[in-house]
């Protein structure tokens, strides 16, 4: 029964510690539900608070609140993926706050496995917690992507959670305590208010932001 | 020491050499088929000079699967020479020996110690926890180390139970090498440390099935041994509920429980009574000795002396970073005299004859009204005390019996300062 050889070890074991992290999720769905809360107030906060006014600076043919959805949630999106790996820092410091890890490292299992579980966990989640896209749609989201677009658009939110999470979980280790694990992502979040993300970067302060970006559409809005 | 871990001592030897389908040391059922050395014992130019005269010249010897083995010759051919280097007990001049996991020790065959260690050190920048320690666990048997706070019994058990390195010594556990093969040891064992290592958020029972994924089992064994262990521990009814919501008692419990999904051999027991009410700490004591009544081996760490002399085969005493005292209760409290009765007594004057009656070896407290007066803790010695008051027609108000106890030891050997008062006791006349 036991595996013999590495990688199966550590394919097992990392998928026993996603278990144990989903199975967290389930019951601390606070952390979850605060960090896919966050990216949706920030979208209803910025559509329909500042929506009408960055919406005319676009200077697009529609203008306004409606043409400002279309700029911003793409954005939002991610946010929500820099947000959701905030919550891996937290809740990768919680874990080595816990026994558990210690009992872990005396068990003769897959060393990585413990943060395999993590980072998958957390992708599963970011992904999830993108669910802001309907939100997004419901208050009048309306992308021109095709599918093969939208599909090469969850391929780099993936790479892009995937790198963020990894970040996060080396952040989580090095934090002495949960409440720094939290803080310290902090800037991730702010991302993407530097780049073209709620406001073309032709507007910001000169050699502030990097090029300008005028694409709207969801896959291509990034660089 | 690193002979005896290194290539002489594989595991599969040591199955090999038992018959199939018994429990072997390790309770497991043995499977010949699954062996995968056929031979018991196996020496390859084995050779042993006394003095320049020559006693065994270069000896190649198979021992196949269990069998008798005959080995014949005239006397001073050189047999024992053969079996006292095969059981470990001589080191060979040339060549090597493989032999299974026995060895002779005082005309009884014991198994190599489970925890063995040798100048173990550590320290913390500075600071010296471990000042070169030696140790020798008996397989079966469960071993206690004794010590005050911030002695170093935690740093111990992190470092043979592969938590942290240390700096010097040799180690070995399970029969590996610690430096060498840390993984072989971490299947072998269980480590229930000093703070609970359960997962808050999981309930009892999925606790035991996340041990058991990690462990291996398969999913329906798995689910069987959990809900063997949620039963055992009498866990049952709180199975399914989130270990957060545990007593302390109930964490201590399923923290174990936990430990024993994998079958450890051998167990290390950081303080695993500390914090607990009495009853929880009876309980504890019940499950730990059970345990050995398995055949497992037990490292436990305490600060309670009832509960090493309740526990352990063996006690070692842990003060400054190094072993001050190793033994069993019994040798250890007969290093340390302090047997005596006491009597109290209602006035001074009578205090005051008392005192003259019953010798110099006595020790008086006029405060107290209380003379200590040496005794071995025997019924005979006692009565002889008291026909002593008696001829005298002196009366004690009250009378209590001290006999000497791992506290004595404790407070002796880690340098307190009731020394001597303990060094007023058995060597005096009575």
């Amino acid at each position: 029964m036991k595996p013999t050889n590495t990688l199966s070890l550590w394919a097992g074991d990392s998928a026993t510690m996603l278990r144990r992290n989903l199975k967290h999720m389930l019951r601390y769905p606070s952390l979850t539900l605060q960090l896919a809360g966050l990216p949706i107030a920030f979208l209803l906060l910025f559509v329909y608070v500042f929506g009408g006014t960055l919406g005319a600076g676009l200077g697009g043919p529609s203008g306004g609140r409606a043409a400002y959805v279309d700029y911003v949630a793409p954005g939002i999106i991610l946010l929500t993926v820099a947000s959701a790996a905030q919550g891996t820092a937290i809740s990768v410091a919680m874990d080595m706050t816990e026994g558990i890890i210690a009992r872990f490292r005396t068990m003769a299992i897959s060393r990585a496995s413990v943060l395999t579980g993590h980072v998958l966990g957390s992708m599963i989640q970011s992904l999830l917690s993108v669910a802001v896209v309907v939100v997004a749609l419901l208050i009048g989201f309306r992308p021109t992507a095709g599918p093969v677009e939208w599909v090469a658009a969850i391929g780099v939110l993936a790479m892009v959670s995937w790198a963020f999470t990894w970040l996060t979980v080396a952040l989580g280790l090095v934090s002495e305590s949960v409440e720094t694990a939290s803080t310290l992502p902090i800037p991730l979040v702010f991302l993407p208010f530097l780049g073209s993300g709620f406001v073309p970067t032709g507007s910001c302060q000169p050699g502030f932001a990097g090029s300008p970006s005028t694409s709207r559409s969801l896959p291509s809005s990034r660089r | 020491m690193t002979e005896m871990y290194g290539k002489a001592f594989e595991r599969r030897d040591l199955v090999e050499s038992l018959g199939n389908g018994e429990p072997g040391p390790y309770g497991e059922e043995v499977r010949r088929e699954n062996a995968t050395s056929p031979l018991v014992m196996d020496t390859r130019g084995l050779s042993k000079s006394y003095k320049g005269v020559e006693a065994l010249k270069p000896l190649d010897l198979k021992v196949p699967k269990p069998s008798i083995f005959g080995f014949l010759g005239p006397n001073g051919a050189g047999k024992t020479t053969t079996i006292r280097m095969l059981a470990t007990l001589m080191e060979p001049d040339g060549g090597e020996a493989t032999t299974a996991r026995f060895r002779k020790e005082g005309g009884m065959t014991t198994s190599l110690p489970a925890i063995a260690a040798t100048g173990l050190r550590k320290s913390f920048g500075d600071k010296i926890v471990l000042d070169g320690i030696d140790l020798d666990v008996a397989e079966g048997t469960i071993f206690s180390l004794l010590g005050p706070n911030g002695a170093g019994k935690t740093t111990a058990v992190k470092v043979l139970s592969t938590l942290i390195a240390a700096d010097g010594g040799e180690i070995g556990v399970a029969g590996h090498d610690l430096d060498r093969d840390p993984d072989a040891i971490r299947a072998a064992i269980g480590v229930t440390g000093q703070f609970s290592a359960v997962d808050d958020l999981l309930t009892g029972e999925e606790n035991l099935i996340l041990m058991a994924d990690l462990n291996h089992l398969g999913r329906s064994e798995g689910r069987r041994r959990a809900a063997e262990l949620l039963d055992r521990f009498d866990l049952v009814d709180a199975g399914r509920k989130p270990a957060a919501t545990y007593s302390g008692g109930m964490r201590r419990r399923l923290d174990l429980a936990m430990t024993l999904v994998g079958s450890p051999r051998i167990i290390f027991l950081d303080e695993p009574t500390t914090g607990l009410d009495p009853r929880s700490r009876r309980t504890m004591w019940r499950i730990i000795r059970d345990l050995v009544a398995d055949g497992v081996t037990i490292f436990l760490t305490t600060q309670y002396l009832e509960e090493a002399d309740q526990l352990a085969d063996r006690i070692a005493i842990l003060d400054g970073g190094k072993l001050v005292a190793e033994g069993t209760a019994e040798e250890l409290k007969r290093r340390i005299p302090g047997g005596h009765v006491r009597l109290r007594f209602v006035d001074a004057s009578g205090l005051e004859s008392a005192a003259r009656t019953v010798g110099a070896a006595s020790l008086r407290d006029d405060n107290a009204l209380t003379l200590q007066v040496p005794t071995d803790g025997s019924v005979g010695s006692l009565k002889a005390v008291l026909d002593r008051l008696d001829d005298e027609s002196l009366a004690a108000g009250g009378l209590s019996l001290h006999t000497p106890d791992l506290d004595d030891v404790f407070l002796a050997l880690t340098g307190h300062p009731d020394t001597e008062n303990l060094d007023t006791g058995k060597d005096k006349p009575q």
